[in-house]
């Protein structure tokens, strides 16, 4: 079965945030997952490659659903 | 295979590319093995001889209109400049105008354009090739600045503001993407033997040559030298300065 969106965006986040043990929820802030300012963009980058879109550079998500919210909008278009 | 690279080449932008500095900057990158993507702001004749002159290096040269102090400009030509080379290595932020004069008779329009050009612009560049740079991991950004940015200049405030401005920014990003392993640094001249010096009196060009320790103005293949070994691997390890190519000025 094919990960979910959700799940595949966790991974970017904890690739890029270096806190394996966090558990993730739509709620949980990118700061609390370990990621700072430079970490967040660069997570969003890596969801632009993991998910073949692109997204706006003024975008600026703060929570891990919004990220979801994000990528889930453009992969739409 | 002769035709075949040995290796795939890197690209290079050099703003302010068809002329002066700029135009030896992007000789000297293309004799060190890069791509030119040359960006002039209205000069097309002097672009295409630049052109000519880095296809007689071996390299590949596209040229593109632009002026970098526009956002959008600067965005769509990188973004050109990426379709046409498939990435950039190396940025090179080097356009630069110049509106000297006293400031208590200086306008507005002239302090605005000088910053927009050469401090603007430089940030405009820069913000449209971050992403590609950290999502190759790895990159130079070489942006260049003045000796009068360092130590002032009597009748430039504009200009000398626009490159302080330029070392502080440069730093900046060298910290910013430094993870990333982009490096940023600066270059800084002196007097060079430029169009502009070229018009000044013998006279005049005697009175600069006695402040300069080294006895006489840089070419800008000097300066370009000092590019070329900021973009080249063994500069890897270098980031965050300004290196000054001012025949000692800056002692």
């Amino acid at each position: 079965m094919a990960e979910s969106t959700f799940d595949r965006v966790c991974n970017i986040i904890r690739e890029n945030g270096g806190t394996s043990d966090v558990e993730l929820t739509p709620e949980t802030t990118l700061a609390d997952a370990g990621l700072d300012s430079l970490a967040s963009v660069e997570a969003v980058i890596a969801c632009e490659d993991e998910f073949d879109i692109e997204i706006d550079t003024d975008a600026n998500p703060t929570t891990v659903g919004e990220v979801v919210e994000l990528v889930e909008s453009l992969m739409e278009n | 295979m002769a035709d075949q690279p040995t290796q795939e080449r890197r690209c290079a932008l050099v703003t302010g590319g068809s002329r002066g500095i700029g135009r030896a900057i992007s000789i000297a990158l293309a004799r060190a093995g890069f791509d030119i993507a040359i960006v002039y702001a209205g000069n097309d004749e002097a672009a295409n001889e630049t052109a000519e002159a880095v296809r007689a290096q071996g390299a590949t040269a596209r040229t593109y209109r632009c002026d970098v102090s526009s956002a959008e400009e600067a965005t769509a030509i990188v973004n050109q400049v990426l379709a046409d080379f498939g990435s950039v290595w190396a940025l090179v932020n080097n356009a630069g105008i110049t509106r000297d004069g006293l400031v208590a008779r200086m306008k507005e329009d002239d302090f605005d354009r000088v910053i927009d050009v050469n401090l603007k612009g430089t940030y405009n560049m820069v913000r449209a090739l971050t992403r590609t740079f950290m999502r190759q991991r790895g990159g130079r950004i070489i942006n260049m600045s003045s000796i009068v940015g360092v130590h002032g200049n009597a009748g430039q405030v504009n200009y000398a503001a626009s490159k302080a401005g330029i070392i502080g920014l440069t730093k900046s990003i060298a910290q910013e993407l430094a993870s990333r392993n982009v490096t940023a640094n600066v270059v800084a001249p002196g007097f060079v033997e430029t169009d502009m010096t070229a018009a000044l009196s013998d006279e005049v060009r005697a009175s600069y040559a006695r402040e300069i320790p080294l006895g006489r103005m840089a070419t800008a293949d000097e300066i370009a030298s000092a590019v070329a070994f900021l973009a080249s691997d063994d500069a890897a390890y270098i980031t965050g300065i300004v290196l000054g190519v001012d025949g000692g000025m800056g002692m």
